[in-house]
């Protein structure tokens, strides 16, 4: 079986893209894969266990290219060809592509596959995203909130390919490993002495933890721990290490702009620990087993790019605002402030001390910040546990019921168990929150179920007219003026879900993917249109369903259980 | 015999040549001596032009279009246009010869085929062309040959038409004629993006009110002028020019020019102000790298002076579009009609002639004007500013329209004025009757008394009116003959080729050239090979100017159905480009 993967992002969207690679093998015992990259990642790609055959996409000399720097369109679009075909050099039964570009939509709808998962290209150029999963990341993510899934669990579901190999996968060569080695040599790091990676860099500067705390928290880790700190990152971060050094004089091994990927990966494999920025090199440090401790801010949403693996480490601010919106420019970015080097530090320090850190007592030390551990479920998605023990919020509560509605309406499996979502969820906030921090929390949302059931009744009700369409529609010859007015009434049904969605932001997720969905019918002919419309209003009528369902069920246990105890 | 109007009515027009002879070859066809030159073979002048053909074959063969210098008796034209479909022009600036070759034999059919140049200005042999050289015909004429073959060289570079980005002024009278300058350069094929200034008159009137010192007006000028400048850039730089035409008191600071300069655009500055009036041309003419006048002499030494490297003088012209014949209804004839009529600002040298002409039919039109009593009866609008659209109908109404150039300090007709104000041939281009101040710079234009009648005093003019007034006929065809000269000679298309040929002729090379051959459609439909998937797609486009990837996103995205492997691979480039 031949696969492609098509992966024309940056470098820590590749190596959170080996846990597919991982579950292809797995699914396809045999199978090859073609990797399409990214030039400037073709060699990191050496370290990839997965990958048979690289195929390796020069973007900046395309796009210089096309910016007309030299060449004529025809030159330009001979060359795009030629590189097509020789991507196509394989027939393909399988292409993979999660690269949410319209570039890489249209490119994969060039390639020679019998299949196609993940975001193409349509026969009108429209963009196709094949997977519930897929839809949900793309549709989903940017409203944020209340997204309990990782990016990495997004596109193992959006392949249909769950691996058994858990976490990111690089391996690091024993080359590499004695280069590494030799580099600390030469400045004074031998085999015993402990390690602390530094990220001080990111792709935004908000997602940015000041310098200064970096340099802060080297000295201390120096003074109490006797670590040395190794600093790496690309040479457009020098002047981010120039001023660390200017700070923390002789504390850190700056290696900023002197190694490639490869060497970065096995410097921070001999690293105890790394504490980064959410940026490449946090998933190049998860992928190689090193632990990392991810300090999140601006905009990063750890649930979907922290660490993606078992015992990693997570901190965050307490704060309303955070992860701030996309596209938020922030002038007060109070959150680099709130994580301080003493709780970093701390942390760090029982992580290099303990190997691990179970929990933190909610002592006034640790107000303004929250601190998770990675750790992967029985269903196999990744969980980040909250560390510190206090009482549920409502965003909590919510990501917390979402993680067990969404992967059962995502994967189409009929009848959602409600007993069970209930048990799972009054099992994870007993123990993340403590014994009847469940009971004190639903005395709080009564409403909340009164909305979802009248959103439940909408939907329930759109879909029946749905149902009726569908039926005409299947007919020989269907009934236009009919269908018509069967639909007339549909849209200020939708309206009025939305608005009670927008109303009540917690329930509005699954109207979120459902209008994302509804976006994409338009302009298609009827049949196969109103199949697809079936299937959104279905899922969404399934939805509110379930959400009703499971908030109904723990307020009924509640009263049950308070009648019980009046009896007794 | 069949030939095209307008070369019939030169012909009749021209004389028989006195060095002119046909004489018979020997092999039995004319041919023909002019100064002592013989045109063709005097043995067998069709054979001879059979070889000229010959000799010309490749070249005849890779042109789509053909200019022969030359005409003589038409031999070689003939023999041309039995090799060739493609479009022939033949440049023959000798109407006597071309009289003795109409008369020498039927060219009927040959003459249908061809178009017949007399003027050099008039060579407009479209996109691609050749230039074939009859070589005794340029020898009998060397010096209109060699403009020929000048004007040509620059049509070759202007090739398609230039890109030109059109700066005007934030307010005054250069504004129109920014307007009508960025218009003719469109009508001549150029690409033209107009930077309209006048949205920031307003603000910078206001500047005026804001105090009454003056250094301190001065510097809040300035900074206004600094702002509209840069956000001139802001409009010129994205659209890749390959020249900027400035007009006089456009806002465009040394920064700004020296920018544009530097990336091989080509900068230019009409100054279409009185020097003697106007001093910042001082400052302002070394910093381009043309700089056009609308006077001569004197001012041309002085601008090379301070620093100006190409001079030239260019005069001013009217729009055909907007100066034009109009019939009025009888309201407008009531309302803008007069014997006598003047349209514009209140000079003091106006203010005292003009009060000489209050006992006749007279409207004075136009502002400035209020601290003239003498005048109060005969000022229209209570001195209101008069658009273009009503000047117009003023000088159609009107039948006569005085002219009289502005001073500061004459008392009338300033004795020693040269250039030609705007109205001069704005009046004539509206077919109107004006009487103008006598201007060195005139006769250049205009025959004067048959295309235009002048005046030099009070007196004069008094004489004039009173003349031409009581002989409607006499006005009505200096009228006419006025306005055939400004159709021919004095429109802003004129005066834009003029400009250009000017730039050209400097040296100046287009510095996206390169880039838009690369953008040429036939020429890529060449390079995908016609008969490919590719060149089969481009050649929808053949006809378009230029093709670039935006082209073809648009034309893929404005068409429904299903997309081919081209057009996605056109859509996956433009997207990498993003």
């Amino acid at each position: 079986m031949e696969i492609l993967v098509v992966n024309l992002t940056r470098i820590g969207d590749l190596v959170q893209t080996t846990p597919v690679m991982a579950g292809l093998k797995e699914a396809y015992p045999g199978a090859r894969i073609t990797l399409l990259v990214n030039a400037v990642f073709a060699e990191i790609c050496k370290d990839i266990p997965f990958i048979d055959r690289l195929v390796v996409f020069d973007k900046p000399a395309f796009r210089k290219m096309v910016r007309g720097e030299g060449e004529t369109l025809v030159d330009s679009y001979r060359r795009l060809e030629s590189f097509i075909d020789e991507v196509n050099d394989i027939a393909y039964d399988l292409a993979i592509n999660f690269t949410p570009t319209g570039e890489s939509a249209v490119l994969t709808s060039l390639f020679n596959a019998r299949e196609t998962r993940g975001v193409t290209a349509g026969a009108e150029g429209e963009r196709i995203i094949k997977h519930p999963w897929q839809r949900y990341f793309m549709g989903v993510i940017p409203s944020r909130n209340f997204n309990p899934f990782h990016l990495c669990d997004m596109m193992v579901k959006a392949g249909g390919v769950l691996p058994s190999r858990k976490g990111l996968h690089l391996s690091v060569s024993e080359g590499e490993r004695r280069n590494a080695r030799a580099v600390l040599a030469e400045h004074g790091v031998g085999e015993g002495d402990l390690l602390v990676g530094f990220q001080l860099g990111a792709s935004h500067p908000l997602k940015i933890w000041p310098v200064a705390s970096f340099a802060r928290l080297a000295v201390r880790l120096a003074e109490s721990l006797g670590a040395r700190v190794l600093l790496t990152g690309a040479k457009s971060e020098e002047a981010l290490g120039a001023e660390f050094d200017s700070l923390a004089a002789g504390k850190g091994v700056n290696l900023i702009g002197k190694t490639d990927l490869r060497g970065v990966a096995a410097l921070l494999e001999r690293c105890a620990l790394l504490v980064s920025n959410d940026t490449g090199p946090l998933h190049i440090a998860t992928a190689v087993g090193t632990p990392s401790l991810d300090v999140s801010l601006g905009q990063v949403c750890f649930r979907e790019t922290g660490p993606y693996g078992e015992g990693h480490y997570v901190i965050e601010a307490d704060i309303p605002c955070g992860p701030c919106g996309f596209h938020v420019e922030c002038t007060n970015p109070l959150c680099k402030e709130m994580i301080t080097v003493g709780s970093v530090f701390e942390v760090a320090r029982r992580i290099l001390a303990e190997g691990a850190v179970d929990d933190i007592d909610d002592v006034p030390a640790w107000r303004g910040v929250r601190v998770y551990r990675s750790v992967f479920a029985e269903d196999g998605l990744l969980d980040y546990i909250p560390l510190i023990r206090r009482p549920m919020t409502r965003e909590s509560f919510y990501t917390y019921l979402y993680r067990e509605t969404w992967p059962h309406i995502l994967d189409g499996s009929a009848g959602f168990p409600v007993e069970r979502a209930c048990e799972a969820l009054e099992a994870k906030v007993a123990a993340w929150h403590g014994k009847g921090e469940l009971e004190r929390f639903l005395e709080t949302i009564g409403d909340d179920l009164e909305t979802v059931r009248k959103m439940e009744a909408l939907a329930e009700e759109a879909l029946a007219r749905v149902s009726l369409i569908a039926r005409e529609a299947s007919k020989p010859a269907p009934d236009g003026d009919w269908i018509r007015r069967t639909w007339n009434n549909v849209p200020a049904i939708d309206l009025e879900i939305e608005t009670l969605g927008r109303c009540h932001p917690p329930l509005k997720s699954p109207e979120t993917l459902f209008g994302f969905g509804k976006e994409a019918l338009e302009g298609k002919e009827l049949a196969p249109m109103v199949k697809s419309a079936l299937g959104l209003y279905g899922d969404r009528k399934a939805h509110f369903s379930a959400l009703a369902g499971v908030i109904g069920r723990l307020l009924e246990k509640q009263v049950l259980a308070r009648r019980g105890s009046c009896h007794t | 015999m069949d030939v095209d109007g307008h070369l019939a009515g030169l012909v009749a027009d021209a004389g028989r040549g006195d060095d002119i002879e046909i004489v018979a070859s020997k092999a039995g066809p004319p041919s023909l001596k002019a100064g002592g030159i013989a045109l063709h073979s005097l043995y067998d002048p069709v054979r001879e032009a059979r070889e000229w053909v010959e000799h010309h074959r490749e070249e005849i063969g890779n042109a789509s279009g053909i200019v022969v210098l030359g005409f003589g008796l038409g031999y070689h034209v003939a023999e041309l246009l039995r090799t060739t479909d493609n479009d022939v022009t033949v440049f023959e600036p000798r109407i006597d010869v071309l009289r003795a070759a109409l008369e020498a034999s039927d060219l009927s059919g040959l003459l249908a085929r061809v178009r017949i140049v007399t003027r050099s200005e008039e060579l407009a042999p479209g996109k691609t062309f050749r230039v074939l050289h009859h070589l005794p015909s340029i020898r009998l004429s060397p010096a209109p040959f060699a403009n020929a073959a000048s004007r040509l060289d620059v049509l070759r570079v202007v090739g398609k038409g230039l890109r030109i980005a059109v700066v005007g002024p934030i307010y005054g009278g250069s504004l129109p004629i920014a307007g009508y300058c960025a218009a003719a350069l469109r009508n001549l094929g150029h690409e033209v993006e107009f930077i309209d200034n006048s949205g920031y008159a307003d603000p910078y009137l206001s500047i005026d009110g804001v105090t009454k010192s003056k250094p301190h007006r001065d510097i809040l000028r300035l900074k206004f002028e600094e702002f509209a400048s840069e956000a001139a850039m802001a409009r010129i730089v994205p659209f890749r020019p390959d020249l900027v035409l400035a007009l006089a008191q456009a806002p465009l600071g040394e920064r700004a020019i020296a920018d544009l300069r530097e990336q091989g655009i080509a900068t230019v500055f009409w100054f279409v102000e009185d020097f003697r009036h106007m001093g910042y041309w001082r400052s302002v003419a070394s910093r381009y790298d043309y700089f056009f006048t609308i006077q001569k002499g004197e001012f041309l030494d002085r601008l090379r002076e301070v620093g100006a490297r190409n001079v030239a003088f260019l005069p001013m012209a009217a729009s055909a579009e907007i100066h034009r014949k109009m019939e009025l209804s009888p309201e407008e004839l009531r309302d803008f009609g007069s014997d006598v009529s003047f349209v514009g600002a209140g000079y003091y040298n106006r203010r005292k002639m003009f009060e000489g002409l209050v006992d006749l039919d007279f409207r004075i039109w136009g502002n400035e004007w209020q601290s003239c009593p003498a005048l109060r009866g005969v000022l229209q609008r209570d001195g209101a500013r008069v658009s273009t659209e009503e000047s117009v109908k003023i000088f159609n109404a009107a039948r006569i329209n005085i002219n009289l150039h502005s001073s500061a300090y004459h008392e009338g007709v300033n004795p020693h004025g040269d250039f030609v104000n705007p109205r001069s041939f704005e009046i004539p281009g509206c077919g109107a009757f004006q009487l103008v101040d006598s201007r060195s710079h005139l006769g250049d234009f205009f025959e004067i008394g048959r295309e235009v009648i002048s005046f030099d005093s009070l007196g004069d003019l008094r004489d004039k009116v009173a003349h031409f007034l009581a002989h409607p006929e006499e006005r009505a065809a200096v009228a006419e003959r006025g306005r055939q000269r400004v159709l021919r000679d004095h429109t802003y298309e004129r005066r834009m080729e003029a400009m250009i040929d000017f730039v050209v002729r400097k040296g100046f090379q287009p510095p996206w050239k390169a880039r838009r051959e690369k953008e040429d459609p036939v020429r890529l439909i060449g390079e995908a090979g016609p008969k490919t998937d590719l060149g089969r797609y481009l050649e929808r486009f053949a006809d378009a100017r230029s093709l670039n990837l935006d082209d073809v996103v648009r034309e893929i995205r404005s068409e429904c159905g299903d997309l081919s492997r081209v057009e996605r691979i056109f859509l996956a480039l433009n997207e990498i480009g993003q």
